[in-house]
């Protein structure tokens, strides 16, 4: 979040790759309240699915659509999908999202292809500056789990990290 | 708002008037398994599967909704909703007090997992058990209406105070949940905030439970067209229960 531009490079990115539909997109960026960062200068949360640990999506599928592979990315299958979109009421981050064309849900599956073939998933290969990166949370210690602008939902544990936005500097001539 | 999901308001309320249907013709209707109630109840269960058909965007593989009966409550709904219509039939086929019983369980069950199927994390004012409170009420809203006419004489007056308790109930939940949500995440807020405001809300109140309530109390009988102006009611009151709560996602962002 202390460096991401709000530049929508990893959703377009994301878009281009799996050519969503109009209205769709795996990957979207919020624009963080002023209530919770009160400054001219905005900051930006970039939000794709986040492959909880314990997926809503997954539970509450009637039609097993959706599995968690080994590495923990959890990938929905369309040809299972009978677009009852009961996966879009029970997740909180709104990941899983309708296409009403194809009558069936779609959701970022982290780029598992690119991934399997040594890849970074498009998102974190277009960022400009470098503020998304594929890490294992294990490891984080010293991220956030859940900042300001992203739901409490413990029992869900989202596999993201966040390192928070630190207040802009400010330069200029000091007031006489 | 949201999208009013008619063919889910057609389905919840329609099924949840078949399982009232049968509890009433049960527990009021004499004691002995009857007929005209079961086919009622068929009746209605089988607008009710019709219509959740339209809600899916691949009716055909509706079969397979029953693969995760393992964790999901709507594969469970589904399953529970397929008994209830079996054992309905088969009761008013062969009247023996069994199969009524079998239908009343898998009947409950139908109503308990179809409130749980909406108790999801991603509406927090209904992440609880709210959404089953409510389809209760609703089964016994509708089951003693339209089952008042399968009750012994004697019993309609009791039964009438009984329906007029029930809208009463349903009043008081109605208008205690967004209280409540007011103090909650921010969703929650954003759902209190969208029902206060909504005339529509206020309407169902007032019109759909409220006037019923009055009139069944002072009169102690239901009117021929009360049974009729309860469901529409009810159905009204469904369509404002998808449209109106806020999902969390829009609070992506924001103060949650």
């Amino acid at each position: 979040m202390d460096k991401c531009l709000g530049c929508y490079t990893c959703a377009m990115a994301c878009k281009n790759l799996y050519h969503q539909d109009k209205g769709i997109a795996w990957r979207r960026l919020h624009s963080l309240s002023q209530d919770i960062w009160p400054h001219s200068e905005r900051a930006w949360i970039s939000l794709a699915c986040n492959h909880c640990e314990h997926p809503a999506c997954l539970k509450a599928c009637p039609a097993k659509a959706y599995y968690k592979r080994d590495d923990g990315i959890v990938v929905h299958d369309e040809s299972r999908c009978i677009g009852c979109r009961n996966c879009v009421r029970n997740c909180p981050y709104g990941a899983p999202q309708y296409n009403r064309t194809e009558g069936r849900v779609e959701k970022c599956s982290l780029c598992y292809q690119r991934i399997d073939a040594g890849l970074k998933p498009a998102c974190v290969q277009s960022c400009p500056v470098g503020a998304l990166e594929l890490v294992d949370v294990v490891e984080m210690t010293d991220t956030a789990r859940f900042p300001a602008g992203f739901p409490y939902y413990p029992q869900l544990n989202p596999s993201v990290r966040f390192m928070t936005a630190r207040a802009p500097m400010m330069f200029g001539r000091e007031e006489k | 708002m949201n999208d009013l999901e008619l063919p889910l308001v057609l389905f919840t309320v329609l099924s949840q008037a078949a399982v009232g249907v049968a509890w009433v013709a049960a527990f009021k209707g004499g004691g002995s398994p009857l007929r005209s109630p079961a086919l009622l109840s068929a009746a209605f269960l089988g607008l009710a599967l019709a219509a959740s058909l339209f809600h899916l965007g691949h009716p055909t593989l509706a079969v397979t909704a029953l693969r995760n009966l393992g964790s999901a409550w709507l594969s469970l709904e589904i399953l529970a909703a397929g008994l209830f219509f079996a054992f309905v039939i088969v009761g008013a086929v062969i009247q023996r007090k069994i199969w009524q019983v079998l239908g009343l369980v898998s009947g409950a069950l139908m109503v308990v997992a179809s409130g749980l199927t909406y108790a999801a994390p991603g509406y927090p004012s209904y992440d609880n058990a709210l959404p089953t409170l409510l389809f209760f009420l609703t089964a016994m809203i509708l089951g003693l209406s339209w089952g008042w006419r399968f009750i012994p004489e004697d019993g309609r007056p009791g039964t009438a105070r009984l329906l007029a308790a029930v809208l009463l109930v349903a009043m008081v939940l109605n208008l205690v949940a967004p209280c409540l949500w007011a103090n909650g995440v921010m969703a929650a807020r954003m759902s209190a905030a969208a029902f206060a405001s909504s005339p529509l809300f206020w309407l169902y109140v007032v019109a759909a439970l409220g006037v019923p309530m009055v009139l069944i109390f002072k009169r102690l009988q239901i009117p021929t067209w009360m049974p009729v102006y309860l469901l529409a009611g009810e159905l009204f009151g469904r369509m404002l229960f998808f449209a109106l709560p806020a999902h969390s996602a829009l609070t992506l962002g924001g103060i949650n």
